[in-house]
């Protein structure tokens, strides 16, 4: 129990085996199939995958946000706390509050017909106990600080007079007045430009900094990724197939897959010469999900084995990795 | 499909059937009527399951007879409505410009009338026949078709598809035909099948008032227009034709919604 | 507000065109008013004269020309039946028809709205279906027929409400009060058969309008913010909510004035529906003219007021001022 307790405080949310399965009367899609995760204080999580492999699914499933025709099994425990067993009116105190989500575009998580100060304000007289008045100057303050320019006169704009990075930092303002302990960024620069993006990726660290929050930063970019976390999972088609230390997986990665994801980085080093192993063909559906090790259709080295059994998450070399290769 | 879209499908058919084959049948005239009995509406009974009307001649054969101009007016009349509509929207949509312009210009006015004064005054001008209800009906009805043709037409001209089959020297013709009407097809069928219900409203509309199928033909809108100077005593004579054309506008709603959610998946699925 | 002078100017055109279309077709229709002359002691020559009298032996474009220059400077004709004004006919009548009309739209909005936002809500629930399958059958009702199955039940058997009219004549010596109460009594009916079509037609696509802004990603980032679900759905989705329900709203109109059209002649309500189905009945034409005219700008002034609401809710359309 004591043990218990202390793991409990180092790691604020610990995923346990979460299995998220979207149930329609033709079929069922397994989304996510036993995806465990851990997240410490004040660190920054990365999560990796393509388009398809169950990333946002994740985010959602710890938010409570799936749509109701999902199931989720598994534990989400949040410091200490089950989420999965609480009841919706539990769940909604810790939304926002305690775990937060940035989405991937800006300009659609701002409702359109209200103005970027009234969701402000919105938000802020939600969370704490001031005046309209108080909540009107934390706003325009809290502009200020995402570095939004004239933010006197930004307050009364609606979404759409804002470029999608301004919406980005919209967003962030509004993370950091809830001040959460956890928040969860699903590709936060995705839609962004290449200059954008780094000036968001440089505020969402400083506020992390500042706040000491622990950020659980899902992307497809596993430079970016490797760039600005503490830890990575790398996952593929609802699995996680490799996770460890970024240093570890980008020097020493043990999955195919992550090898793959690896040698798809264009280096803009000519000197470095790296053994290219591009990724054949396209993610499987998730409706059709291969038997076995499910990268085996797109794996070069696939053994025969990998086609019936599916592998298991164990150490090698520095990271842990499910892969049957030796 | 829906359990509402199977029993739509049963029941139309059955309609349909028995309006097909009833009619051929040399045993029953719907204009015949009942010797043994009082001139007056009888209520149903085991000689007449729905009840006679005031000439005592049977409504359920009445019905039967009706509901064969009803479906043979809706499906013609949706037929003229697609082709015109679809005709219009094409040239809209492909040719743009003028074309555009000009045709959409005169959707909006149709639109903008209320379709049923427009029926009425052209039906009062002419000698009411089953005929006229077809053309007036399916005349008036196109707008919407064009609207959406044109929309489906634009959204497809801009995918590459078209600008492929273009570069490698297809003609217009055969472009539109090959390419571009298979892609509105689904659109189109939906627009048809909830169509035909609307079709049959107003028929119904126009037969109850004197300027549709005239009697002695039966038909669902002249059987109610006969039922109004019996309401207090023979309410059945108002009841049956009203139910059938509900069930049967129902039923052909029905499928048309279960078609719309079934292309949709379908589209989404093949994206 | 050159928006709303730019909306104004854009319906003359679509008025225009909307006349022309009407008049032609009533001019190369086979029979005009004289054919209602059948009576054999009337010679050609006397019809010929009526004709010419009635300036029925002109071109189509000049008779046109004349009905529209009559038109703009107010002259709508005289009825070929009863020989009154036409202004005077549809002023007489157009009271009934927007208080029958501003009455049903009203609540069609609101119970179309608050069914629609729940439905969708709670799409796929036991609640949802049955308002599907309502829906359905509502719609599907011939809207004349539910006016004569709500007489006989209503009227013939309860004897609650009466058949047909605007108000008993017998109380126009009763307080304004009583007479108004009056009106009411003798509107139920028709307002409740034009309700439930109009409630019906609307809410499946209101329905439609609300489940995709409930999967809207502001939706979902304001659950994400904590925000609870009485404020995301009456705040955050009812403002968005509105813009679908307006443009469904707008074009619908035309079906609503046909189908209250309808219901006013079953229910003997003295408005233009009457006013114009018993002229196309006695092909009066002025007459005819005269209600279409009326109707498209009842019609197209609904359009400009909803492209004015849609403007005012939504900040992404060019601000009014």
């Amino acid at each position: 129990m004591i043990l218990e307790g202390i793991f409990n405080t180092i790691h604020m949310l610990h995923v346990n085996d979460l299995q998220t399965t979207f149930i329609s009367k033709k079929e069922s899609v397994t989304a996510v199939d036993g995806v465990s995760l851990r997240i410490p204080k004040g660190k920054v999580v990365g999560l990796v995958g393509e388009s398809g492999s169950g990333k946002s699914v994740t985010a959602y499933s710890i938010m409570g946000l799936l749509p109701a025709h999902a199931k989720r099994t598994g534990e989400i425990l949040w410091k200490g706390q089950d989420l999965t067993t609480l009841s919706d009116k539990k769940l909604q105190s810790i939304r926002g509050k305690e775990i937060a989500l940035i989405l991937q575009n800006p300009l659609a998580a701002l409702n359109p017909v209200f103005t970027v100060g009234n969701q402000l304000v919105e938000t802020i007289m939600l969370h704490h106990q001031v005046s309209k008045e108080e909540a009107t100057a934390r706003a325009i303050e809290l502009l200020k600080r995402v570095q939004i320019p004239d933010p006197e006169k930004r307050f009364y704009q609606y979404p759409h007079e804002f470029s999608l990075g301004m919406c980005q930092r919209v967003m962030i303002a509004l993370t950091v007045s809830m001040m959460p302990e956890l928040l969860i960024a699903d590709e936060p620069t995705a839609s962004l430009d290449v200059t954008v993006q780094a000036q968001i990726m440089l505020l969402l660290k400083e506020i992390q900094a500042q706040d000491n929050m622990s950020i659980l930063f899902i992307s497809h970019d596993l430079g970016l990724i490797a760039q600005n976390c503490d830890y990575v999972y790398i996952m593929y088609l609802g699995h996680i197939v490799e996770e460890g230390a970024p240093s570890a997986i980008f020097h020493n990665p043990q999955h195919p897959y992550t090898q793959a994801l690896i040698h798809a980085i264009p280096d803009p080093n000519p000197d470095n010469k790296m053994e290219t192993l591009p990724i054949q063909g396209d993610i499987p559906s998730p409706m059709n999900i291969p038997k076995g090790c499910r990268f085996h259709t797109r794996c070069p080295k696939a053994l025969d084995r990998c086609k019936t059994d599916v592998p298991i998450m164990q150490k090698k070399g520095d990271s842990i990795s499910a892969c049957w290769l030796e | 499909m829906s359990k509402k879209g199977w029993a739509s499908i049963v029941f139309l058919c059955v309609i349909g059937g028995l309006a097909l084959v009833v009619p051929m049948l040399p045993f029953w005239d719907p204009n015949s009527f009942d010797p043994n009995l009082l001139l007056e509406p009888h209520a149903p009974s085991w000689g007449h399951w729905m009840g006679t009307d005031d000439l005592n001649r049977d409504l359920l054969l009445r019905s039967i007879y009706g509901a064969q101009i009803s479906l043979l007016v809706g499906l013609v009349s949706v037929f003229i409505s697609i082709t015109v509509g679809t005709f219009v929207g094409l040239l809209a949509g492909y040719f743009g410009g003028w074309v555009d312009t000009l045709s959409m210009r005169l959707v909006d006015i149709m639109m903008a009338i209320p379709a049923i004064f427009l029926i009425l005054t052209i039906q009062v001008m002419f000698t009411p026949s089953i005929w006229n209800v077809i053309l007036v009906i399916g005349f008036t009805g196109w707008m919407g078709v064009a609207r959406l043709v044109r929309s489906e037409v634009l959204s497809i001209k801009e995918r590459s598809f078209i600008t492929a089959a273009r570069a490698r020297g297809i003609g217009t013709l055969s472009l539109i035909k090959r390419h571009i009407l298979p892609h509105t097809i689904n659109p189109i069928i939906v627009a048809a099948t909830l169509g035909v219900g609307g079709a049959i409203l107003t028929e119904s509309v126009l037969s109850f008032l004197g300027l549709g199928v005239q009697p002695p033909h039966a038909s669902w809108g002249n059987m109610l227009q006969n039922s109004l100077n019996y309401m207090g005593d023979a309410p059945w004579m108002a009841i049956v034709p009203g139910v059938l054309i509900t069930l049967t506008v129902v039923s052909f709603n029905f499928i048309g919604d279960d078609l719309r959610g079934y292309f949709q998946h379908d589209s989404h699925a093949s994206r | 507000m050159p928006y709303l002078i730019k909306r104004l100017l854009s319906a003359i055109p679509l008025l225009i065109g909307i006349t022309f279309i009407s008049f032609s077709l009533m001019k190369l229709a086979p029979g005009d008013a004289t054919s209602m002359y059948r009576d054999p002691s009337i010679s050609q020559a006397d019809i010929a004269q009526i004709r010419s009298n009635l300036g029925l032996d002109q071109p189509l474009v000049v008779q046109y020309a004349k009905w529209l220059n009559n038109t703009i400077h107010g002259n709508l004709g005289y009825s070929f039946v009863t020989g009154e004004p036409t202004s005077k006919a549809i002023g007489d009548r157009i009271g009934a028809t927007l208080l029958l009309s501003c009455a049903s739209f009203g609540i069609i909005l609101v119970i179309t709205f608050f069914l629609g936002l729940w439905s969708g809500y709670k799409k796929g629930s036991r609640f949802d279906d049955w308002v599907t399958i309502i829906t359905f059958v509502g719609m599907s009702i011939p809207t004349f027929w539910l006016g004569l199955i709500l007489i006989l039940v209503f009227s013939l058997t309860l004897n609650v409400f009466p058949t047909s009219g605007y108000s008993n004549p017998f109380l126009s010596e009763a307080s304004s009060l009583v007479r108004l109460g009056d009106i009411f009594h003798h509107m139920t009916l028709p307002l409740l058969t034009i309700v439930i079509g109009g409630v019906a037609g609307l809410t499946r696509y209101h329905r439609f309008g609300i489940i995709s802004i409930l999967n809207q990603d502001y939706i979902r980032a304001a659950r994400a913010r904590g925000i609870s679900e009485s404020i995301i759905l009456f705040k955050h989705a009812f403002k968005n909510a509105c813009l679908p329900i307006i443009t469904i709203l707008g074009l619908s109109l035309p079906g609503l004035i046909s189908g209250s059209f309808v219901v006013e002649y079953i229910f003997a309500w003295p408005g233009l529906g009457q006013l114009g189905v018993q002229a196309v009945f006695a092909r009066d034409y002025p007459i005819i003219m005269g209600t279409l005219l009326m109707s498209s700008v009842l019609i197209i002034s609904g359009n400009l007021l909803a492209d004015i609401a849609y403007a005012k809710i939504d900040p992404r359309i060019g601000t009014l001022s």
